[in-house]
């Protein structure tokens, strides 16, 4: 068996096999594929279409790097595939659990369009999910308040004043607090001193947690925020800030010219392990930690 | 949060703000720059230097100043952008979208303007 890899657009690598592939050829198989995965490349295609023939530990070798790719959630599709390969295939039962083309160019199109879909996959996005651990207030300092916005600052500095000196970060943590309860006095409350804003909070040494809740309409336009949100960022990423202007700020018909339309922006970036909305949306659960890897709940 | 304004030989018009530039006063500079703009400035520094507190609607009132001076055709520096101003310009996305520049002189330099 020969075997020949070459490198496509979209960083997708062809590992061409020809001839037999037995055993001796099969961990041949293995190795290339292992060594391309360990240089970075995760998108493959195997292409079997001038291979003769494989016995039971060249399929081995097929369903290990089928199955070590899920694992590390690779991607793998095998194609050309025909004859006694195919019979093979056909055989051990392999045709509908392996990701099978007929041809390369039919592989290459099982590709997910590359860089710019997987890069907007890390974009920090705000969350639904009432039943979030971040709802948890087992433990949380809890008070409720019936503020307007003059007291927004003076109520996040005595709450930021509980926390450890150096999770204060030259009054970052602070600044962050005040949003969250700006909104809800002003978005949620409408700046209603009848109406309550329920704040819960707990620092640790390495961590700060904080629930807002208010008794307003919800942020109903979470969905369109994070859209807006992601186009921003993917500007921002290529550098393309002719167009990054139009993301800058976030409106809504109830925003007026005090809004800033980015308060949630350096919200979902500072609060690193999660902005969380409730179902209603008039309740954010927010937590950052201070250690270098975000705490995975 | 405080807004003194010089300029060197009338030319280049430097805004220093001091103190926190929050919700309660952030309208204060987009109205000092308005204000600026009916007398035609062409160059505008804004120093961040003495800022020690900024929160979404401060950085709103800068977005505000950067986008009438595109419009405008008015040259823009932002300088000494350190700490916790920086911090959430860095959080907002916004290195190197905003004309930062290190100091006067590196801003003075960018529009091409000799200072003395």
């Amino acid at each position: 068996m020969t075997l020949e890899t070459e490198q496509l657009d979209d960083d997708i690598h062809v590992v061409a096999l020809s001839g037999d592939m037995d055993l001796y050829s099969a961990n041949q198989v293995k190795e290339s594929v292992v060594s391309l995965w360990e240089s970075g490349h995760t998108r493959l295609i195997i292409d079997m279409s001038a291979l003769n023939y494989v016995d039971s530990s060249g399929i081995g070798v097929l369903l290990y790097v089928y199955s070590s790719s899920q694992k590390r959630s690779y991607q793998v599709v095998f194609c050309g595939a025909s004859g006694a390969v195919a019979r093979v295939i056909e055989l051990t039962k392999l045709r509908g659990f392996l990701p099978l083309e007929p041809n390369r160019n039919a592989a290459i199109a099982r590709f997910t369009p590359s860089s710019a879909e997987e890069a907007s996959e890390d974009i920090r996005q705000l969350v639904v999910d009432g039943s979030s651990p971040l709802f948890d207030t087992r433990g949380m300092y809890h008070k409720e308040f019936t503020i307007d916005l003059s007291q927004v600052r003076r109520l996040s500095n005595l709450i930021a004043q509980r926390a450890p000196q150096h999770l204060r970060d030259i009054n970052i943590l602070e600044q962050q607090i005040s949003e969250l309860i700006k909104n809800a006095v002003k978005h949620g409350n409408k700046n209603d001193r009848t109406r309550a804003v329920k704040i819960w909070f707990e620092f640790s040494d390495e961590t700060a947690r904080l629930i807002v809740e208010d008794e307003g309409e919800g942020f109903q336009q979470l969905e369109e925020w994070n859209e807006f949100y992601r186009k921003k960022i993917e500007c921002y990423r290529a550098q393309d800030f002719d167009r990054m202007i139009e993301f800058l700020t976030f409106r809504t018909q109830n925003s007026t010219d005090e809004d800033g339309g980015n308060a949630m922006m350096a919200a979902v970036e500072y609060w690193n392990n999660g902005v969380v909305f409730n179902e209603k949306r008039n309740a954010v659960a927010v937590m950052r930690s201070f250690t270098d890897e975000p705490i995975r709940l | 949060m405080e807004i003194n304004e010089r300029s060197i030989s009338g030319a280049v018009h430097i805004l220093s703000l001091d103190g926190e530039m929050d919700l309660y006063n952030a309208t204060d500079l987009k109205d000092t720059v308005t204000e600026m703009f009916v007398r035609g400035i062409k160059h505008l520094v804004i120093d961040l230097e003495q800022l020690e507190y900024i929160d979404s609607s401060g950085i709103s009132a800068l977005l505000f100043t950067y986008t009438q001076c595109r419009t405008r055709s008015v040259d823009l520096a932002f300088i000494n952008v350190r700490g916790s101003v920086r911090r959430v310009i860095e959080l907002t996305s916004l290195i190197g979208f905003f004309p930062i520049a290190e100091n006067l002189t590196e801003a003075l330099s960018r529009f091409g303007v000799r200072q003395g």
